[in-house]
């Protein structure tokens, strides 16, 4: 096996226990930085990703412009060394919107993806180690969610709650449960039959200990994976909740509420429609990319 | 060595509730291990062993599996009827179990310090590092000298190192007795006999009892002071290992020990096997379950199950030729004819 010890990993027994852990964690990072680096699709993903994240960050650095600043005068320009992707009904500036616009998208992305892992991993591990009536429970709490066209679920939800950024993003991340929570269920129902959770409860584990610190850490690749691939749905779902008027309000830059405010000017002023909907792709396809590539270097059966 | 018992298992019902029915996968098990002995639990697949092992450590999956009969005393104190709570004391700790599979019982996302660290400090209150200590004590006694062994991952280890792990993990807290569920039978021949070895000198060493669970005769041979041999979830023959080779009373012990290939046997002969299969334990015989594959079945056999007669001192077997006044007059002959050679 290629990853044996390396030189640097002969510890003499005086090594205390957070060196051997700190020393543990660097060579599970270094395998997986490696493996990353020479998955192609996962560098281009990632390296999309990583911009999108700079620019949200860096956007006040950024924009040339205030992203609310209306310019009754400048109206639907289009793009030129002033205003770079051009201006929208308004006169704001399409550039400033969009870098602007970031902050949202990986906001909601992020959150909505981070409750849905955590309430769906939760539910699933429950699911899946306990069974009887909890997993019929919480089994058909997820089938019903999935019954439902998850935009419909969620335009729903914003009704019921009241059109705005954040409940957007609640619905965003009730709709996306099920997925997290089945793939968690089946991931632990696989492993509670294998020989070390056996092993784990002939040596005294409580049932608490065994889910958290052997069961927990054998499941979460796959969530990972789809975490990221969820990102990107998640940040369709925002876009269309937007689109909808049901996500973020005026004058707040979401992506999804730019298209549909460009929407009559699709013949006369393209630019307003097409570079929000380039943004949205680009960091979809990022985040698919990302993912697919994560699925491959994580698949067990492609370490050595 | 002291005989005073220290696992006693008495008429133990194991049996399994599922929609097919009544799996009675163990029917009333006599089983009795003294301080520091090796017993061997010896059987072919499906006859019960695995799930008597797993019911001295309460780990058989509940339901479809349920005691309906019989104790298990361990040290003095009833496992049947104990909490979950002091059940787990008593695991890992006084009572620990390796498995057969040595390449999927570590778990793969832990180093093997980690793993045995956990396990010291789950029944102990020492620190980490005088855990590590112990880990790295243990791992030396059963040989492993690597000095990177703590940080290692188990895809890292042979077989053969995996299980030599599992033992020092199980034995790690100095154990009374150890539960060895085929612990040799995924391991290839050499390694075998070193782990084999390695028992035997931990069991000597530490008086730590070993209950030896295999389908193999010659590591029955190798290691166990006495030997228990079960068919279709019921004891038929137990004794001790020299006269379980020497005079074997049960047909069907005696059709295992034929079926050993023997190096000085003429190559041309077929070897020995026993006719038919294991009863269908939904639908068991009425009578001796081994009657519809015995070549020695009287009519009585087919009728009545015979009880463990005691044939001499500390030598039971379950055969209607061995009970007086039944099989009597068959004794003489068939003794001479299935003696194994």
């Amino acid at each position: 096996m290629s990853i044996g010890p390396s030189p640097n990993t002969a510890p003499d027994s005086t090594l205390n226990k957070s060196e051997l852990e700190e020393e543990m964690v660097e060579n599970q990072f270094r395998d997986l930085l490696r493996s990353f680096i020479r998955h192609r699709s996962a560098v281009i993903g990632g390296a999309i990703v990583l911009f999108f994240i700079l620019i949200a960050l860096a956007a006040p650095l950024i924009a040339p412009y205030d992203y609310k600043a209306v310019n009754e005068n400048i109206r639907l320009s289009s793009p030129s060394p002033e205003h770079w992707l051009g201006t929208d009904d308004m006169g704001r500036d399409i550039f400033s919107r969009i870098v602007y616009g970031a902050r949202i998208s990986l906001w909601v992305g992020f959150v909505a993806v981070s409750g849905s892992i955590v309430v769906g991993s939760l539910l699933g591990l429950i699911a899946g180690f306990y069974g009887g009536w909890r997993d019929v429970l919480i089994s058909r709490i997820f089938d019903i969610l999935l019954a439902f066209p998850s935009i419909l679920l969620a335009i729903a939800i914003v009704a019921m709650l009241g059109p705005s950024l954040e409940n957007a993003l609640i619905a965003i991340a009730i709709i996306n449960i099920p997925t997290f929570g089945r793939l968690m269920r089946s991931r632990v129902l696989s492993i509670k039959e294998e020989d070390y959770i056996l092993a784990a409860r002939a040596m005294g584990m409580k049932n608490g200990r065994i889910l958290f610190q052997h069961i927990l850490p054998n499941s979460w690749t796959p969530i990972m994976v789809q975490g990221t691939l969820g990102f990107a749905t998640a940040v369709i779902e925002a876009a269309a909740l937007g689109f909808l008027g049901l996500g973020a309000q005026p004058p707040d830059p979401e992506w999804g509420k730019m298209l549909a405010d460009a929407r009559p000017y699709i013949q006369t002023a393209p630019w307003t429609m097409i570079f929000p909907g380039l943004a949205i792709m680009m960091t979809v396809l990022g985040f698919n990319l990302l993912g697919d590539g994560l699925r491959d270097i994580m698949d067990p059966r492609m370490k050595q | 060595m002291t005989t005073k018992p220290l696992l006693e298992i008495s008429q133990l019902q194991m049996h399994f509730f599922t929609d097919k029915g009544v799996v009675r996968a163990v029917d009333g098990i006599d089983l009795t291990v003294n301080e520091g002995e090796v017993v061997g639990l010896v059987g072919e697949s499906g006859c019960g062993k695995s799930v008597t092992s797993l019911s001295i450590m309460g780990l058989v999956p509940s339901p479809p599996g349920k005691i309906v009969g019989g104790s298990i005393k361990f040290a003095g104190r009833e496992l049947t009827t104990m909490s979950k709570k002091e059940l787990r004391k008593i695991r890992g700790n006084e009572i620990s179990m390796i498995f057969q599979e040595p390449m999927t019982s570590l778990n793969p996302v832990f180093t093997i310090g980690n793993q045995m660290v956990e396990a010291i400090r789950l029944h102990t209150d020492m620190s980490k590092k005088e855990a590590q200590e112990r880990a790295r004590d243990m791992l030396n006694k059963v040989g492993i000298a690597r000095a990177d062994i703590l940080t290692a991952y188990p895809h890292e280890l042979s077989g053969g190192m995996r299980q030599r792990v599992m033992i020092a993990m199980a034995m790690s807290l100095g154990p009374r007795l150890l539960i060895a569920d085929e612990p040799t039978t995924a391991l290839d021949v050499t390694i075998q006999a070193q782990i084999l070895d390695l028992m035997r000198t931990l069991n000597q060493e530490s008086q730590t009892a070993i209950l030896l669970i295999t389908h193999d005769l010659g590591v029955v041979a190798e290691m166990c002071d006495r030997v228990v041999v079960m068919y279709a979830g019921q004891v038929v023959e137990e004794t001790d290992n020299r006269s379980l080779f020497r005079n074997s009373h049960h047909p069907y012990t005696q059709g295992l020990l034929k079926s050993i290939p023997k190096l000085s046997k003429q190559r041309s002969k077929r070897l020995y096997s026993i006719k038919g299969n294991v009863p269908n334990p939904r639908n068991m015989p009425q009578g001796c379950r081994f009657a519809p594959r015995c070549d020695f079945a009287m009519d009585i056999c087919h009728q009545k199950m015979p009880d463990l007669v005691e044939v001499a001192p500390g030598h039971q077997t379950r055969c209607w030729l061995h009970v007086k006044g039944e099989g009597e007059v068959d004794l003489g002959s068939s003794r001479s004819t299935t003696q194994c050679s």
